[in-house]
Parts: C-alpha cells; structure tokens; sequence
C-alpha cells in the first residue's frame, strides 16, 4: 500500500516496468506511457532489432513530451511461441536490472479461422502466444515482482472475450482464458503484494487487426468507429493510459480484475 | 450501426501531474469521513476546483473549512438533500454558477440498511431507493443539460459490490445499487453523442469510522477474511483515486463501464 494519499496517482517513477510485444500499436503506446510516468522500461519484440529501435524512440519521446531526459529503456528479443521463453526473458531482464515491479503481457497474436474448421496446429498456435506464454511468464516474472513494493500485472485481452465474435472463436477463447487466470492468479498473489488485472481495449486500429489493402483498412476503420458510443476509434495512448493507472498505486485496492476501456462497446 | 454525429478526438495528453487541472468537481454527501470527503479531497489535492456538498449544513461547513485549511484556499459548499428535486435543481446552478461550469459530477450520497427482507417496511425500501437511486437520477437529469451543451463532462456514480454479491439483510440496498448499474450504462448510450460520460465505481469494502460505529469489529473481520483477496478493507482515499482516474482525461475512452475497486466480483 502506497504511503501517503498524497502521491502522483500515476507516476511510476523508481519502478521497472516489462512490456511484450511492445514494439507497434499499444504495446509501444503502454511503453512510451510508462516512460513518461518514470518508469524503467524494457521494451521486447520477437526481432531485437526493432525492439531497440523502439526504445530509441520511446526514449526520446519521453525526454522530449513528458521532460524525462533520464528515461531508460532497455530492449530485449522475445519470441513467446519458443520453448523455455518465459525464463529466458526474466534472466535477461534479471541480468539488466535488479528489479521488476511491472509486468505487462501483451504480445498476442491474432489468426482468422472458423471453430469448425480449426486446426489442432492452428488451436495450439493461438493458444500457446495468447494464454500459455502469458501465464508462464507470469510464474516466471513472480519472484522479482514479488519482491516488489509494488508489484502488479497487468494482462491485455481483447473484447471479443467479453463478446465471442464468429472468424475469431479461439482468438476470443484464449483471450478469455486469461482474463480467468487473472483472477486466480489475484487470489494466490494478493499475499505476495501482486496485484494482477486485465484490460480489454475496444477499438483500437492496430497493425494486428487491420486488413492491408488500404481501401479496405478505411472501411474497416470506419465500421469499427461506428461500433461503439464515442463513434469513433480509441487512440493507442488511451488505452495505454488506462494501463498506467492499473499499473500505478492508483490501483491499490484493484486486483483480478478487468478494465473494460472501450468507448462503450461493450456497455 | 453507424454513428448519427461526428465524432469527437481524443482531448490533448494530460500533464502526470495536477491531473485534475482546470477541472470543476461536485461531489454528493462529502462532509462526512467516509468515501465522498476523501473522493473530493483527491480531486481537489489533484488540483481540481472543488464543491463540496451535504444534507448536513454544520457538518458540511466544518468539512469544508477543513479542506479549505489543508489546501491553503477556499472550499466551495452547499447543502442539499438528494431527496428533495428542489434543493437538487438549486445545487446543480450554484455548482454551474459558482465553480464555471460543473464538469465533474460525483453521486456519492447513499444510505446503508442492513435488514431482512420480510423485516423491510415500504417506508425503508422507498427511504433508500430515494436516496440511492433516485437521488443520481435527479442530479443527472439536472447536470447534464449544461454539460451535453458544453461538449464535455464526467459523471460517476458510486456503487456497490452489493449490487453484484448476495448477503443476507441487503435486499434493499443491493437492489437500489444494482439499479444505479443499470441506470449507468443507459444514461452513457444518451450522453456519449454529446462528449458526456457516465461511469460507476464499485467499491467492496472500505474502512471510516461511521462503518466502525455501525459494525462490530467481529462483522467486518470476517468481511475481509470472506471476501477480500488482499486481507484488508480498502482506505477511503483508494476509492477517491478510482474517482480521479475516471474524472480524468486519463479515461477519455471510457463510458458505460463499472469499474470495480475491489478483489473480487462475486
């Protein structure tokens, strides 16, 4: 429990903070957030190459748009489908900082298929990105975070979790899977110190679920700003804002549970 | 479907702190030690013009100066009873008045009841339907005009784990809890073509001393054990910062949604 009600709700200042998936769409907007908010960051993507050209970037922006000239972020390769990557990563993480007060799991990956038609392989695929990488690193990151002040967890998970959408059921599945395991996971943490939750954005355009063709990327985008009470599109950072309070001492008293920031989708 | 209206851009990134800058906040039924004065000391300490109100005029004067001595500048205030449209109506145009505009509006006042079900008078359910429910219908009714003008402003209506967790002796006060979670998302679907949202927290349990007064400490140690995944109640102030992160710009994506500041839902 924070000390005094009178500190910066949001800031993250002194913390170390992981984020997968980080280099594109919200995972570099939750990145850049927390640099902003003071954090240290560790920015990872399944090419290092990209993921330190993002903590360059995320590095700079903060210096830049929040006067943090001091922010440090660090990159590191992770590919979560690979074997024996959740331990990797949290050695790597080990051997960069001492500590781990943040751990954002948002890599996903995103297949269109029918349930009827899934594949084992296809199944696996989805499932072993979305839930089982995420929960193992979840175990993985635990003695670092639960040696935190302030630890907490927070899982990104889709709105087609709440909603089950045809084209996307084990997408849908295994994002629902872990919004459960939150709650589990909130349960046997809380005497840790660990606070673990879940955020389903709404309406996002990312790079993950917009078609290619530009003509059909426009009606895409416009179909899903008509879908939700603000009748339009989310801003990465808006999401990524709504993660910092779950991340931050703002949050004290939230655990296993799931922010819905969607723009009234799901209202 | 497709929108009726343009649709409005994301407001400008907010500074990390202050967050509350240049915002007007109301906040229901403040002048006591529990949620509603905390909630409104964090908005103010995030740098928000406060207006603080309650049915108790002593009471809410004393609160007020408290404030007013820990902040270093004045307090706003009026007294109001939620139960009465009247005092309402005349709450809403001071706060619109004497705060420029009223952006924030919290729906804090609420009674408690704990009684059976077949021990429940009309005169009780009707006592707490009027405070509990009825009491945001009629704040919003009368804010919202204003605010849907201006293109902006945040409703937040203060809930109950009550409303989703069945205990015995609750029936009235869950049931008028549940209604402001069902008058919440409504209200978000009118208001959100007009930059307005509308947002619930619920809390579970939080410690003040008015609860320590009206529960033995046997009761609420067994809540916690029962019901709280982090082994304590929640500080008053926890709730307050549920409170500034939807009031906040932090949110702008968010409306219709009950944000739940607690361990579990049921």
């Amino acid at each position: 429990m924070p000390s005094s009600p009178v500190d910066a709700p949001f800031d993250l200042s002194g913390r170390v903070a992981l984020v997968t998936g980080s280099t594109r769409g919200i995972g570099a907007a939750i990145a850049l957030e927390f640099a902003c908010a003071g954090a240290e960051v560790i920015v990872t993507g399944r090419s290092v190459k990209d993921a330190q050209a993002v903590a360059v970037t995320v590095a700079e922006q903060a210096a830049r748009d929040a006067g943090r000239p001091e922010a440090v972020v660090h990159a590191l390769a992770y590919e979560a489908s690979a074997e024996g990557a959740a331990a990797q990563l949290i050695e790597s993480v080990a051997s960069r900082t001492s500590r781990l007060d943040v751990l954002v799991n948002n890599a996903a990956i995103l297949r269109p298929h029918r349930v009827g038609k899934l594949s084992e392989s296809e199944f696996d695929e989805v499932f072993r990105v979305n839930t089982k990488a995420a929960l193992f690193l979840c175990q993985a990151a635990h003695p670092m975070l639960a040696r935190s002040e302030s630890g907490a967890i927070v899982n990104v998970t889709a709105a087609c979790a709440h909603r089950p959408m045809a084209g996307l059921g084990a997408y849908c599945a295994s994002k629902a899977a872990m919004i459960n395991f939150t709650s589990t996971l909130a349960q046997e943490w809380a005497r840790d110190g660990i606070r673990v939750n879940a955020l389903t954005p709404g309406s996002v355009a990312t790079d993950m679920i917009l078609p290619r063709d530009p003509d059909e990327r426009a009606a895409f985008e416009q179909e899903m700003a008509s879908q939700n009470l603000m009748g339009r599109l989310a801003e990465p950072r808006e999401i990524a804002r709504a993660v910092r309070f779950l991340a931050s001492d703002a949050a004290s008293f939230m655990t296993g549970q799931t922010l819905i920031v969607d723009g009234g989708l799901l209202a | 479907m497709t929108a009726t209206f343009e649709a409005r851009p994301a407001p400008p990134y907010p500074s990390s702190r202050n967050i509350l800058a240049g915002k007007s906040v109301l906040v229901t039924a403040s002048a006591g030690s529990g949620i509603g004065f905390a909630t409104a000391r964090r908005c103010a300490e995030e740098g928000a013009n406060v207006m603080l109100s309650d049915i108790h005029a002593e009471r809410l004067e004393r609160f007020a100066d408290e404030l007013a001595a820990s902040l270093g500048r004045p307090v706003l205030r009026a007294v109001c009873d939620v139960r009465s449209q009247q005092d309402v109506t005349r709450l809403i145009e001071r706060a619109e008045a004497e705060l420029d505009g009223l952006d924030v509006l919290v729906n804090n006042a609420g009674l408690g009841m704990t009684r059976d079900l077949l021990d429940t008078s009309s005169e009780d359910w009707l006592r707490l339907i009027d405070v509990n429910l009825s009491g945001p219908f009629r704040t919003i009714r009368a804010a919202l005009p204003a605010m849907q003008a201006r293109g902006s402003g945040s409703i937040i209506n203060l809930s109950s784990i009550c409303a989703w967790r069945a205990e015995a002796g609750q029936t009235a006060y869950a049931a008028s809890k549940a209604g402001l979670l069902a008058l919440t998302p409504c209200a978000a679907v009118e208001a959100a073509e007009f930059g307005v949202r509308i947002n619930a927290v619920v809390p579970s349990l939080a410690i003040h001393p008015h609860l320590q007064r009206v529960s033995s400490p046997e009761f609420l140690e067994r809540m916690i054990i029962e019901n709280e995944v982090l082994g304590r109640a929640a500080e008053t102030w926890e709730i307050g910062n549920a409170v500034v992160f939807l009031a906040s710009d932090y949110a702008s994506y968010m409306t219709g949604e009950a944000l739940s500041v607690s361990c579990r839902r049921a």
